[in-house]
């Protein structure tokens, strides 16, 4: 079987949608089956997957953990459209400062990038998969 | 130039109709996966389209076993390799 290459993006935010988790199921699936996950663009509400700050309850999946350990795993891009992330409130460090805020929350991991890095993929990668809300 | 429909929610689906193709393929997931139960669904679609439901989501909603015969239950990594089987996946 050849490789593949995917794109995800997620459009869909974490508890309000099911788009975080099934998209972490299509990429476990993906690369348990040989493939390869070339970025997962959060887009839209799917940003506040990458709020550092979120408490789910313990006997509840933490999505934002389950990405970030199947990113360092596999070491995936965790991409994250920066206009849709300010926002929101998810910001890091540099924009934090930019915008003379004093806290920043930006879960480690993830990165605030532009859509161009959706476009980007779109071209290179064999296939692209949107999860909506 | 063969599409991969995926589908996520029952209210989507008058607006999916409008562009599948009888050459497309549909993949339920999520709560959509309570379409595969409906009676009147499968006749709604172009005779010719495949139909599949993901099956954790059958499973997890009690539905796997209500299942049309029509509708082929799916694994993740046969959700995986009916993306690449079409040409472009297309999510509602």
């Amino acid at each position: 079987m050849k490789t593949k290459t995917f794109v995800l993006n997620v459009t869909g935010a974490p508890y309000a949608s099911l788009a975080p988790l099934s998209a972490l199921r299509f990429a476990k699936a993906a690369l348990a089956t040989g493939h390869k996950i070339q970025r997962v663009f959060f887009y839209q509400e799917g940003v506040t997957l990458a709020n550092g700050l979120s408490c789910p309850p313990q006997d509840e999946i933490n999505l934002t953990k389950e990405w970030q350990k199947l990113a360092a795993e596999h070491q995936l891009e965790l991409a994250v459209c920066v206009a849709a992330a300010l926002k929101r409130g998810i910001i890091d460090a540099k924009e934090a400062a930019r915008y003379g805020l004093e806290q920043h929350n930006l879960a480690e991991g993830f990165v605030l990038t532009g859509l161009g890095q959706l476009v980007d993929g779109m071209a290179n990668a064999d296939r692209t998969v949107t999860f909506n809300s | 130039m063969a599409s991969l429909h995926q589908l996520n929610a029952q209210h989507k689906l008058a607006n999916c109709l409008k562009l599948l193709a009888k050459t497309d393929s549909l993949v339920l997931i999520e709560a959509a996966v309570a379409l595969a139960v409906q009676a009147d669904f499968l006749q709604q679609l172009p005779q010719g389209v495949s139909v599949f439901a993901l099956s954790s989501d059958l499973q997890a909603r009690g539905l796997l076993n209500n299942c049309s015969p029509a509708i082929q239950p799916l694994s993740d990594a046969e959700w995986v390799a009916a993306s690449l089987e079409a040409d472009r996946v297309c999510s509602w």
